[in-house]
């Protein structure tokens, strides 16, 4: 009787055994590794709009304050989205024709409101107030990334709670105050900024990552700057962890 | 299936059977004070105590699994909680929707306040209304007129959005429009017109709006002989027909409690439901503050037939049957020396030396005290009391008359019984109802659904499909209170405005009765504006304080008035009265013939509100049952016919027949058996299904409140009530702390035991540091009446789920604050037949050294640094290992999905957003509103300044009329909650257990009268 099992059935034996040992180790690291890349967080993904706003053409070529539009941010948890007759204020008068603005004429006419995908979001169960963060001085792009830079709008970060805690956890290291304009509140500071960099100003290293996108990471000096603004604006460090801050 | 059959406790054989006597030895022999929340608890029945041991007794219990089962489980948690974690994948994409014109004045996010009002049979209160985005969300007493809100007028919120409101014009049951609607009445109308409307009625709630009323006498004007019928099942005919006895007249009389220092109560539950009771209640308790261990206060002396809040107030109660009210009073008038009034009997039960001693009292506070008759005792009883209020000087400082409020009064139930006869002769061709479903509630003698049929065309607006719906030929879809333009006046005539809160009726068909009575008896033209549109009421409204306002500037004038709720000015002035008297009052007699008590319920009140979901799961502040009206007896009464809780029993009353269930009730009076009117419904929407019998099936137009001569027989079934009485029951000593103000000078703390020994704690020591924020909570037991309104406020500020009676039998109720009540001694003595009473809300206690955290496996319970025991939705796993270690059993666990509003997805609108939400499988508590704190705390930091005292204001506190419930800063020395908790009354519950509970109480204080007590 021949034999039932080739040489190489050995190979495909031992194969498998390692995959049974190292699979689900494997499957484990693969998932995790999917569930924090851009595929799942869509960090970095331009979203299809409606209608192909640029912040960059906005914000940064024709230097729109971020508050015309998002006009609720100094003052409630939401930032706000801009009305139709917000869009209509300056679309009424140029690029009357331009069939990329259809969509907007249309709402306008017909009082049925535009639909814009949500680019940034937190879970319901996580309350998140923009007033206080702008208010203590943390600037739009620490949380939404590079926004002047941004044709179509993309997530500037995860958003995942490790990352949120990153600040509530340490917030001398975010924290910082503009030398060469003293005398701003942090409110002013944080919009003072893109000021600054569309009139092509000088920048501090933070201030440039801040308006790339980039990670910073601060000298002990300026932590210990940040530990004096901890307290000067009132942050109560020990209490910004706590569960309730967010989740209730 | 991997569960067992699920067992229920309940069910147990011997379920409410216990012997009344034995209670009764037991209490007799009780040494001290002994409070108790059952007949159960004294009993020891084997019921209480699985309640006691347990917080949710009536668990399933997993069966035997096998290996392979388990890890098939195990398995497949494990897949859908990774698949959790890919939300991007799974979600759709959500949408931004802003807005095509920014509305002014808002900020998105933001809330924003207006200030409205809410009229109950003809009486209005001012409300402020919050409103989230468009949709409002939640209803508060107006600040500018007093604080505090009830029950009843927070929850009335929820009818607005519920799913089975009526959407649609409808004819003879088929869907119809307005135009139809219009083109055949205005038609009927033109042809009655050369009889000067001699065929039409218009039958509509009370009100006292002022411009409705004038809407209804430019009709009449045009219309001369139309009848308007104001009908209400809960009338207050018998107050107004007691005037025209006393004085001559019919007059409206406010009680101004502040400065009283003796109440007399007949039967009045002035601290809950009378016309102005949150203001009585605020000016009452008020003035019953004590600070410190002196204290000098108001005395209550209530005589009850059927069981309230008042009574459960009082210094003194005596259950006295409602038949014998009248020679009580008579007695008293003759003790006093009323002129014109004769007769008058001591009923038993009732000692002639504690009468003696508070006629005595009364006398020494002549203009300083107060007789309050309830509504619903006869017009003898009125006038003999208003005779008590004169001869003691009252009138014109505690007690004030005025022109009545509301339209009609006094005469509801005479135009009913006259409305009935002429369409029974055929007389009447043309019928609009508005409101008030008289085929379910009018009184049973009228027959009113066989008479109907007798008019050609009728009409019934309403919010449900009703009964009356039903046999009308129209039904057409009324507008909330929310929805419409309105005005209305209090007790004391004050006007109250209403504005919409919403920018259209949820559901487009619906109309204010004043737009559709204008559009059909107004020539067109007369409004000018939008008077085709739904909102003509605003147009109605406009017009009429135009003309009335001597304002020159009408336009800053109706901004300004519009804003704060209300018309500057409008309280009615006091009227004189001359009193003449001549009345008999019966001699209370051997009678033993058994009485029948009819009342409107204290939630869902005559029937309106039996499709209100927060209402129905509301615990009835005396009885804690849920859900359901029952048949209530006296424990003497239970034992004489051998009956036990939730037998059903069945009523005989002149021939008509009802069933329902019974329910024990110490402190009722004997031979009287109380029901509560308004359930039963036949047909109103799904949540009133099945719930309660219709006790208005028994009652006649000649006897409203009060029968003789009912029969009560056994059916031999049982009847399963939801009563929360038991659940959440706590074991541990002094829970209640109460003592007479003699007490408090020599024991503040009202504790038996003086030293308290500090336990070795496990927990590190003095955690929390005293500077910067620590939350703490002070219920002043003393101040409490009782009444429910900041269980309800809690349940609508926090997302708290309706569950329903089965679940609520299970325990299951998800309140996050309950109100225990207690029973306890009369007089120093055990009584089951007349215990004092006692209120106490508990809600998470926020310990700081909670038992509830360190047993949680998964950190999801914890405490913040400023002292709260904070609840980790999303963390939770739903072990209950924190229930089972909460000594307070204030933790509420989702055991099913509670929240997903399959069939009623406009309750989503309803969602607090500042609240999350919570699904299936998570617990949830209190969180001492720290949804308010937060946003507290943002405002203050904003503007760079500490939180000032006063500033976050929880929900409960917000509710309550009475200021029971403070909230504050502990660290803050200056705050009013540091300063309570320096109170020698203050004291922890369940103290020796060491958890350090942040919520402490203040112990209550009663006031008796030592002659009496001796």
């Amino acid at each position: 009787m021949a034999q039932i099992f080739k040489p190489s059935a050995n190979t495909v034996i031992r194969t498998v055994l390692f995959l049974v040992a190292t699979g689900p180790g494997i499957l484990g690291y693969l998932l995790s590794a999917y569930s924090r890349s851009p595929y799942n967080t869509k960090v970095g993904v331009p979203m299809d709009q409606p209608i192909p706003f640029s912040h960059r053409h906005h914000a940064y070529e024709l230097g729109i304050d971020c508050r015309n539009c998002h006009t609720s941010v100094e003052k409630s948890s939401f930032a706000g989205l801009p009305s139709t007759e917000t869009c209509m204020q300056c679309h009424s008068q140029i690029w009357t024709n331009s069939p990329l603005l259809e969509p907007l004429r249309k709402s306008y006419e017909t009082g049925v409101p535009l639909k814009w995908k949500v680019v940034n979001r937190v879970p319901d169960f996580v309350y998140f107030n923009h007033s206080i963060h702008v208010n203590r001085g943390i600037n739009c792009n620490q949380c939404h990334g590079p926004v002047q830079q941004m044709h179509m709008t993309w997530k500037g970060n995860s958003f995942e709670m490790i990352w949120c805690l990153n600040c509530h956890r340490e917030p001398e290291k975010f924290l910082y105050q503009d030398d060469s304009r003293p005398g701003l509140t942090p409110r002013e500071q944080v919009f003072n900024l893109y000021m600054k960099y569309q009139q092509g100003l000088p920048l501090s290293d933070r201030e440039r990552s801040l308006i790339l996108g980039r990670n910073y990471n601060p000298s002990s000096e300026e932590i210990f700057k940040g530990k004096e603004l901890v307290k000067e604006r009132g942050v109560q460090k020990d209490q910004l962890a706590d569960c309730s801050v967010c989740h209730y | 299936m991997l569960l067992d059959k699920e067992q229920d406790n309940m069910k147990t054989k011997n379920r409410g059977e216990f012997s009344l006597n034995t209670i009764r030895e037991k209490l007799a022999d009780a040494r001290g004070k002994t409070y108790w929340r059952s007949l159960n608890e004294i009993a020891e029945t084997e019921e209480f105590s699985a309640w006691l041991e347990d917080e949710f007794p009536n668990r399933s219990t997993l069966k035997q699994v096998d290996r392979r089962d388990f890890l098939r489980f195990m398995g497949a948690s494990i897949l859908m909680a990774s698949l959790g974690g890919c939300r991007s994948v799974f979600m759709e994409d959500q949408n931004f929707v802003p807005y095509v014109k920014n509305p002014e004045n808002m900020v998105p996010g933001n809330p924003l306040y207006y200030a409205t009002n809410h009229s109950l049979s003809g009486y209005a209160s001012s409300v402020l209304v919050r409103s989230d985005m468009g949709r409002p969300m939640k209803i508060d007493g107006n600040p500018a007129v007093g604080r505090g809100c009830n029950s009843i007028t927070q929850a009335s919120i929820l009818d607005m959005y519920d799913p089975d409101r009526s959407k649609q014009v409808l004819e003879k049951g088929v869907v119809s429009t307005w135009d139809a609607f219009f083109k055949e009445f205005r038609k009927a109308l033109e042809n009655s017109k050369s009889t000067g409307g001699s065929g039409v009625r218009v039958v509509t709630e009370f009100t006292g709006s002022p411009s409705f009323i004038a809407l209804m006498n430019k009709a009449k004007e045009l219309y001369p002989n139309m009848e308007w019928i104001s009908y209400e099942p809960v009338s207050r005919d018998n107050v107004f027909q007691g005037a025209m006895l006393a004085y001559g007249k019919k007059v409206e009389t406010t009680y101004h409690l502040k400065n009283a220092k003796t109440v007399v109560s007949f039967d009045a539950d002035f601290l809950e439901s009378m016309p102005g009771a949150l203001k009585m209640s605020a000016d009452f308790m008020g003035s019953r503050k004590v600070e410190g261990n002196k204290a000098d206060f108001n005395r209550l002396y209530s005589f009850e037939s059927a069981p309230s809040l008042t009574g459960a107030n009082a210094d003194h109660k005596w259950p006295v049957k409602a038949s014998e009210m009248e020679s009580l009073i008579g007695y008293i008038a003759g003790l006093l020396g009323v002129p014109g009034v004769s007769g008058g009997s001591l009923p038993d039960g009732v000692s002639s030396k504690a009468v003696d001693a508070m006629a005595k009292e009364l006398l020494a506070n002549k203009g300083k005290c107060a007789i309050i008759p309830s509504d619903f005792l006869s017009a003898k009883c009125h006038a003999v009391v208003h005779g008590l209020n004169q001869v003691l000087g009252n009138a014109g400082s505690t007690v004030v008359y005025t022109d009545p409020v509301v339209a009609g009064c006094g005469e509801s139930n005479n135009k009913m019984h006259q409305l009935v006869q002429e369409m029974n002769a055929k007389k009447v061709d043309v019928l609009l109802m508005f409101g008030n479903n008289p085929v379910f509630n009018a009184p049973a003698d009228f027959a009113f659904k066989d008479a109907l049929k007798n008019v050609p065309l009728k009409a019934y607006w309403g919010l449900h499909e009703d009964e009356t719906s039903k046999v009308s030929d129209w039904h057409l879809p009324a507008a909330h209170f929310l929805e419409v333009w309105s005005d209305g006046r209090d007790v004391d005539g004050s006007v109250y405005l209403g504005q919409p809160l919403i920018s259209a009726p949820l559901y487009s068909s619906c109309r204010s009765k004043d737009s559709i009575l204008a559009r059909l008896f107004l020539p067109s033209g007369t409004l000018k504006g939008k008077s085709e549109e739904p909102f003509a009421s605003e147009e109605v409204l406009k017009n009429y304080w135009e003309k009335s306002s001597s304002s020159n500037n009408f336009e800053s004038f109706w901004k300004r008035s519009l804003e704060k709720g209300l018309v500057g000015g409008t309280s009615l002035p006091s009227t004189s009265v001359n009193l003449n008297l001549d009345v008999h009052c019966k001699e209370s007699g051997s009678n033993n013939d058994l009485e029948l008590m009819f009342r409107p319920d204290p939630t869902v009140y005559d029937g309106r509100y039996a499709n209100n979901g927060w209402l129905q799961e509301l615990p009835k502040p005396l009885t804690k049952l849920t859900w359901d009206n029952t048949v209530q007896v006296s424990p003497k009464l239970a034992e004489k016919l051998n009956l036990n809780a939730e037998d059903v029993v069945a009523l005989t009353l002149s021939g008509r027949k009802v069933e329902g269930a019974v329910w024990i009730v110490p402190g009722m009076p004997d031979n009287s058996v109380l029901v509560h009117l308004g359930y039963g419904r036949v047909r109103c929407g799904q949540v009133s299904r099945d719930a309660g019998f219709d006790a208005y099936q028994l009652r006649s137009s000649d006897a409203l409140w009060n029968a003789t001569g009912v029969k009560i027989e056994k059916v031999g079934k049982k009847y399963d009530l939801a009563s929360t009485q038991m659940h959440q029951s706590m074991e541990g000593r002094d829970l209640v702390r109460s003592g007479t103000v003699a007490e408090l000078e020599k024991n503040p703390t009202f504790s038996p035991e003086h030293v308290h020994h500090k336990h070795m704690s496990m927990y590190p020591e003095d955690v929390f540091p005293d500077k910067g924020y620590q939350w703490a909570m002070v219920v002043d037991l003393n101040q409490c009446t009782g009444c429910g309104s900041c269980v309800t406020a809690c349940q609508v500020e926090n997302n708290i789920a309706v569950i329903g009676k089965d679940q609520t039998r299970r325990g299951r109720h998800m309140h996050w604050l309950r109100i225990d009540t207690y029973f306890g001694p009369r007089d120093g003595k055990g009584d089951l037949d007349n215990p004092s009473v006692h209120f106490q809300p508990i809600a998470c206690m926020h310990c700081e050294k909670a038992p509830c955290e360190p047993v949680c496996p998964v950190a999801a319970t914890n405490h913040s640094h400023e002292g709260l025991n904070q609840m980790v939705y999303n963390r939770c796993i739903g072990t209950r290992y924190c229930s089972n270690n909460c000594p307070y059993k204030v933790r509420k666990f989702n055991y099913l999905n509670f929240n997903d509003n399959w069939d009623f997805p406009t309750k989503n609108l309803l969602n607090n957003p500042r609240v999350t939400v919570r699904g299936r499988g998570v617990m949830e508590k209190c969180s001492y509103c720290v949804q308010r704190i937060n946003a507290a705390r943002i405002v203050a930091k904003r503007e760079n300044r500490e939180i000032k005292d006063g500033e976050v204001v929880v929900a409960c506190q917000e509710a309550c009329s009475t200021d029971a419930i403070t909230f504050g800063n502990k660290n803050d020395a200056n705050s009013a909650v540091s300063k309570m908790r320096k109170e020698p009354r203050n004291y922890l519950l369940l103290e020796e257990l060491n958890a350090v509970p942040r919520t402490t109480y203040l112990g209550k204080v009663r006031n008796p009268n030592p002659e009496i007590e001796a």
